[in-house]
């Protein structure tokens, strides 16, 4: 491997990487946050990319990344709505739930732009290459890279430095105590679902002009990315990030020397680090 | 009429249940045409799965997301030895159930390790995807199209034979099923979907009762899956995908997860809607979403309910009659 | 016979940087009521998790019977004999009263054959003994929760003696009840203990039933046991004075 190509694989890998992560820390905050799992994640992520279709079609790219997003979070409050009676009763009811809103979301994808699988240009003032150092590499990739940093960090911002951040993270730790203290739970759970799903909706967006979709994919997204989830650690949400770009660059790597078996690859790294370290690799040992 | 029924114990409903289904569904059998006879011997053994994965679902308290890896796994390890390894089916079918158990125990020590709920649903589902996935990819199993052969019990190969093959062998490990969901260990597994710590303070090891209800489950779907491997002469992704281990998941959910017989009802309605939907509309997958839905919001719990449900549930109206009570 | 039931040496548990348990060593010698008292955050549930290895103790040893239990998993240590009762009620909420104690008594017994054909009565004349041994052989088929907070109590009771234990841990068996009932349960468990030589060790705020039941009385704070000795001896204790500054829960 020559160190072109390996310096492109690590690009390609951190890219695709990003993409996951975004799909991934909407599902953590809402698992941390609400105790519950969004089965409906890789449909809201096939979604935001079907909508950056039609809207890169007819308005351009750039508005995409800011409506799509926006119209997938609404989405997902009309989810949330839905699943609020179940809260606090078993998990699988939530869980349920949420795949059989993946199910009538796919289909109704399907409803509005049939089957087939679409394919999209990457928009002009992208579609080059950048030379870093002697080594090409696409812009595009560099741009998601960028993208994902940018939401990384608003993340880490909000979730850190702001009030609403704050009142997130209180949810996380202790539910009933921020209950206790008048803060509107329903609303902030709410804006939890919508944010991850808005987050899971940017990844689409964003995978939009590279990979061919179809909507039935929705549900075996979900699958890709959980191995992501269990790595990171479930109610970690700082660990996504790192999972995320690990299965990124190992599924870059990989697809090179196994080809064939490229999508066996995250689910086999999984089992691989369940067996190390069951809690999840990048969560912090609880204080004993 | 109605107050002697209800007076009935749970037992005693159970095996009213069980009888008049088995009444039914002979009855039927003699007067149904080969298609019919198809689509019963698919409804009975997806009982038998759904009764399976309700003995860790509605009796463990675990949410099993991926017991579909032992339909489909054992069905591929009898077709792959029958067809490609020659061996006969006599021994091929004793191997397949061995090899589904040892599976089973493999999956379930890794699963249980972590001791949290949601990593042993996800982690369960995560070997499902993994199967499913390299059984795509590798050439030896045929990758997309499976393996197919003529897998049917020279007895039973006929399609009303291997209908008859198929009752009689649900049948009995149903039955099995049931006496197993009656033992002191049963109970004990009752007891840890209720309180798992109290039950450590019993004295009992909940990492190993977890286990066997876990390895008893997969044992039984993998039974499921080889009646299914026969009945279809073939193996295919499609029996060791996620689909079938939500179905089974959604099966008790429908009919029932805390009775016995909810499952089986729960089976037979949700494969009359998976092969009536087809028909009737291309958006079947959109409407199976919208039964989800509706069951998941109203019928909690689903339609059949053990008697103390019944109970936990007349109780709970008199207190909130009596003004009192939350929730 | 002079070797004591529970001998805890030298038990530490840090939290970080909070050293709740400091270094605490006893001995209970068998078949005594022993009450464990101190102001709150002493550390007194605390060291009862780390007896029974609810949480693990950072060092120290615990030894049961002359047996080294320390870290050994709970159910093991519930196996030996040492039961452990929660200061919330624990039970099976939605079985029935009946099976709350059955499971108890499946355990004890070790018979938890798998293909056994049971009936809903097994074990009937054991799970009715103790259930009656508690008072509430009654209301044997209602379901556990919805049962009042009392009967709860006592029913997590029976289930720990359904246990049969040689040393019953108690974490606050007066708390959420009202005094007579509290002073019902503390005779039951004290006539029953006497009946069946049972070691109990107890954690309480309410002094009234301190004075009234313990034998001996230990008192912690801040993480170390400052104090043991008879009701009278407390009593009178500068340190324990001083540790409660003007009184506990009631004078």
């Amino acid at each position: 491997m020559t160190v072109p190509f390996f310096f492109q694989t690590l690009v390609t890998g951190l890219s695709s990487g990003m993409i996951s992560y975004m799909m991934v820390a909407g599902m953590s905050l809402i698992i941390s946050g609400m105790n519950m799992v969004n089965f409906g994640q890789g449909a809201f992520f096939v979604l935001g990319t079907y909508l950056t279709y039609t809207i890169a079609a007819s308005i351009g790219f750039i508005p995409a990344l800011i409506i799509a997003p926006l119209i997938v979070g609404g989405l997902g409050w009309f989810v949330e709505r839905a699943v609020r009676p179940l809260f606090g009763k078993n998990m699988l009811y939530i869980m349920l739930l949420t795949f059989g809103v993946a199910y009538i979301v796919c289909d109704m994808m399907v409803l509005i732009w049939g089957y087939a699988i679409r394919l999209m240009k990457l928009p002009k003032f992208l579609n080059k290459s950048v030379a870093i150092f002697g080594i090409y590499f696409p812009t595009y990739y560099l741009f998601m890279i960028a993208v994902g940093i940018v939401i990384a960090v608003s993340f880490w911002f909000m979730m850190n430095k702001t009030k609403l951040g704050m009142m997130m993270r209180a949810i996380i730790k202790d539910r009933e105590m921020v209950a206790c203290l008048g803060i509107n739970v329903t609303k902030l759970f709410s804006i939890m679902f919508m944010l991850g799903t808005g987050i899971a909706g940017l990844g689409g967006v964003l995978n939009a002009p590279i990979t061919g979709m179809s909507p039935k994919e929705g549900l075996s997204i979900f699958a890709n990315v959980m191995p992501i989830l269990m790595i990171g650690g479930m109610r970690n949400m700082n660990g996504c990030l790192p999972a995320a770009l690990l299965v990124g660059l190992v599924n870059a790597f990989g697809a090179i020397y196994f080809p064939q078996y490229y999508n066996v690859i995250p689910a086999a790294l999984m089992v691989i680090c369940m067996f190390i370290r069951p809690q999840g690799i990048f969560t912090k040992k609880e204080a004993a | 009429m109605i107050s002697k029924i209800k007076s009935l114990s749970q037992k005693q409903r159970d095996l009213l249940g069980g009888i008049i289904t088995v009444i039914v569904i002979l009855v039927a059998s003699c007067m149904a045409t080969d298609s019919i006879l198809d689509f019963m011997s698919r409804m009975v053994i997806y009982m038998l799965f759904a009764s399976a994965v309700n003995i860790i679902l509605g009796f463990g308290g675990l949410r099993p997301l991926g017991q579909g890896t032992y339909f489909g796994f054992t069905a591929y390890a009898y077709l792959f030895m029958v067809v490609r390894m020659h061996i006969p089916m006599a021994v091929a079918i004793p191997l397949a159930l061995l090899l589904n158990l040892l599976l089973a125990v493999f999956i379930g020590i890794v699963c249980l390790r972590a001791n949290d709920d949601m990593a042993f649903a996800f982690m369960n589902m995560g070997f499902n995807t993994l199967l499913w996935s390299l059984v795509q990819k590798m050439q030896i199993v045929g990758s997309d199209t499976g393996i197919t052969g003529s897998v049917r019990l020279p007895f039973a190969s006929s399609t009303k034979g291997n209908f008859y093959l198929c009752f009689a062998v649900s049948l009995i490990c149903i039955v099995i099923i049931y006496f197993f969901l009656k033992s002191p260990f049963a109970k004990m597994l009752k007891g840890s979907r209720e309180n798992i710590e109290r039950l450590t303070f019993i004295g009992a090891n909940t990492h190993n009762i977890r286990l066997t209800a876990y390895i008893v489950s997969g044992f039984f779907c993998g039974i499921a899956g080889l009646l299914y491997s026969m009945r279809n002469m073939g193996a295919f992704p499609a029996m060791i995908s996620t689909n079938v281990s939500l179905e089974g998941l959604i099966m008790c959910l429908i009919g029932g997860m805390y009775s016995f017989l909810g499952p089986i009802v729960g089976a037979a309605i949700v494969t009359f809607i998976n092969v009536q939907l087809p028909i009737i509309t291309n958006f079947y997958q959109a409407i199976f979403g919208v039964i989800i839905v509706l069951c998941v919001l109203f019928l909690r719990g689903g339609l059949l309910k053990d008697k103390s449900t019944l109970n936990l549930d007349n109780s709970r109206k008199k207190l909130f009659s009596k003004g009192g009570g939350q929730k | 016979m002079s070797q004591p039931i529970l001998k805890v040496e030298n038990l530490n548990r840090y939290f970080g940087a909070l050293h709740a348990v400091n270094n605490v060593s006893f001995d209970v010698p068998k078949g005594q009521v022993r009450a464990i008292i101190g102001p709150n955050g002493a550390g007194k549930s605390t060291l009862m998790d780390l007896i029974c290895n609810r949480t693990t103790p950072s060092s120290g040893k615990v030894i049961f019977n002359g047996e080294d239990i320390t870290a050994r998993p709970p159910y093991e240590i519930v196996r030996r004999g040492l039961c452990k009762c929660f200061q919330i009620t624990q039970i099976f909420q939605n079985l029935t009263v009946y099976e709350n104690v059955q499971i108890a008594r499946i355990n004890k017994n070790k018979k938890t054959y798998f293909f056994r054909y049971v009936r809903d009565s097994y074990l009937k004349d054991e799970v009715e003994h103790f259930l009656s041994l508690v008072g509430i052989q009654d209301k044997m088929n209602e379901i556990a929760g919805y049962l009042s907070y009392g009967d709860q109590r006592r029913l997590d009771i029976a289930i720990a003696l359904a246990m049969e234990p040689q040393l019953l841990i108690l974490d606050e068996p007066a708390a959420g009840v009202s005094r007579e009932e509290a002073h019902n349960l503390m005779n039951l468990i004290r006539q029953l203990g006497e009946k069946q030589h049972m070691t109990m060790l107890f954690i309480e705020h309410d002094m009234d039933i301190v004075f009234n039941y313990a034998d001996v009385i230990s008192v912690m704070r801040k993480g170390e046991m400052i104090a043991t000795g008879t009701p009278e001896n407390i009593k009178n204790n500068k340190f324990v004075q001083e540790a409660y500054l003007g009184g506990g829960s009631n004078e």
